[in-house]
């Protein structure tokens, strides 16, 4: 039966959801005290703005913004710290970004960027200026969708036993033969392993060709773990969100087999990408 | 619940401190275990694993990461960085689409 296709709901991690957060772990040996600001996105805007204390750590401090004329830093008072990818951790960068694409386009800054000082990010801003302006202009009503397409990789292998004759007569031959059957198992297992990767190649290849239809671009990622074979970011315009969603919707229950999970709208984690150039300075400050 | 793939295998690109002076080291030697995590993150969500299971991988891998990050810490290479120049780049333009 073809299941439906949702877009997951976000977890807020403000909502306790989670179990309480644990103390915070030093990270040991790097000599990480005193206070940085952590870094969540960029935005457009010349006044001031809060969000309220939903910052990253253990005790949330207030989420503001640093400014260099009408761009800014969405950040909050941190200790100058590396922050493990924990899931809460990861969640609360995940939940100020999403807070403040409420409002504004972001420009989402990797987890765990933690600057020293005020001054710095204002240089950051001041020496990019330009570039931040025009991507913020190129990411205006712009979203970015996820797709990961999973199987089960044993029932997939029953179907393909099903419908593909050679494979099939060798089954039976495995079955009933006596003696020996190594030159029969690895010949069926060359079959199997290169019907499941041609069946996978053409799914996603298909539901690629029709998302782009209605997306303006796709990033393709390494896909997690034996049974997903599809890793995929679209960046979808917003008046196209709609079509996107149904269309996604469409595809995912006209395969059986196949089971989607679809997430968004994401900052455009895929579709930006920020280098700094750093150069040591001399002997201290 | 979520995953945030780009969140963790991006890692931490560049942090001005110290601490963050072997970024791309670091990108290159814990990779596998930042794609261990996802993986454990998957199966949590496809119900393959429950909870308890989860914590005590996320745990056992996060504390892996932190000895890579440790040791390159470790290496002479610390001190100040300033930021000399950015570069910012807009990477979905309608020609990236096949």
């Amino acid at each position: 039966m073809p299941k439906a296709v949702l877009k997951e709901k976000k977890n807020k991690p403000g909502k306790t959801t989670m179990p309480s957060v644990p103390p915070e772990q030093s990270s040991g040996g790097s000599g990480a005290e005193g206070q940085g600001k952590y870094v969540y996105c960029i935005i457009h805007s010349a006044e001031p703005l809060q969000f309220g204390r939903i910052g990253i750590g253990a005790r949330p401090t207030e989420v503001q913004t640093v400014h260099y004329k009408d761009i800014a830093a969405v950040v909050s008072d941190t200790p100058l710290r590396v922050y493990d990818a924990t899931r809460e951790n990861v969640l609360a960068h995940e939940s100020v970004n999403e807070a403040v694409m409420k409002s504004h386009t972001v420009i989402p800054m990797s987890f765990g960027t933690v600057f020293r000082t005020r001054e710095d990010i204002v240089e950051l801003l001041r020496s990019t200026f330009d570039a931040f302006h025009d991507v913020l202009m190129k990411m205006q009503d712009k979203l970015e969708f996820g797709l990961k397409v999973l199987w089960e990789p044993q029932e997939m292998i029953r179907q393909i036993e099903r419908e593909e004759e050679d494979i099939r007569q060798l089954k039976k031959e495995l079955s009933s033969q006596k003696g020996s059957t190594y030159f029969a198992r690895v010949q069926y297992d060359r079959l199997v392993n290169a019907a499941l990767e041609s069946r996978s190649e053409r799914y996603v290849k298909s539901i690629m060709d029709e998302l782009s239809d209605v997306s303006v671009s796709s990033r393709w990622n390494k896909p997690i773990g034996d049974k997903m074979i599809m890793n995929a970011a679209f960046l979808v315009a917003r008046d196209k969100e709609g079509a996107f969603d149904a269309k996604v919707k469409e595809i995912g229950a006209r395969y059986n087999g196949l089971n989607f999970r679809y997430t968004g709208p994401w900052p455009p984690y895929n579709f930006v990408n920020i280098r700094l150039k750093l150069e040591r300075a001399k002997d201290g400050k | 619940m979520i995953i945030l793939d780009s969140l963790i295998i991006g890692g931490i690109k560049f942090v001005l401190d110290k601490v963050a002076t072997a970024v791309d080291r670091e990108l290159n030697d814990d990779t596998s275990l930042r794609e261990e995590l996802l993986a454990a993150q998957m199966r949590l969500e496809l119900n393959e694993i429950d909870e308890d299971e989860f914590r005590r991988l996320e745990s056992e891998l996060l504390s892996r990461i932190r000895e890579i990050r440790e040791r390159h810490a470790a290496e002479p290479e610390e001190g100040e960085y300033k930021i000399t120049g950015a570069e910012v780049t807009f990477d979905g333009d309608e020609s990236d689409n096949h």
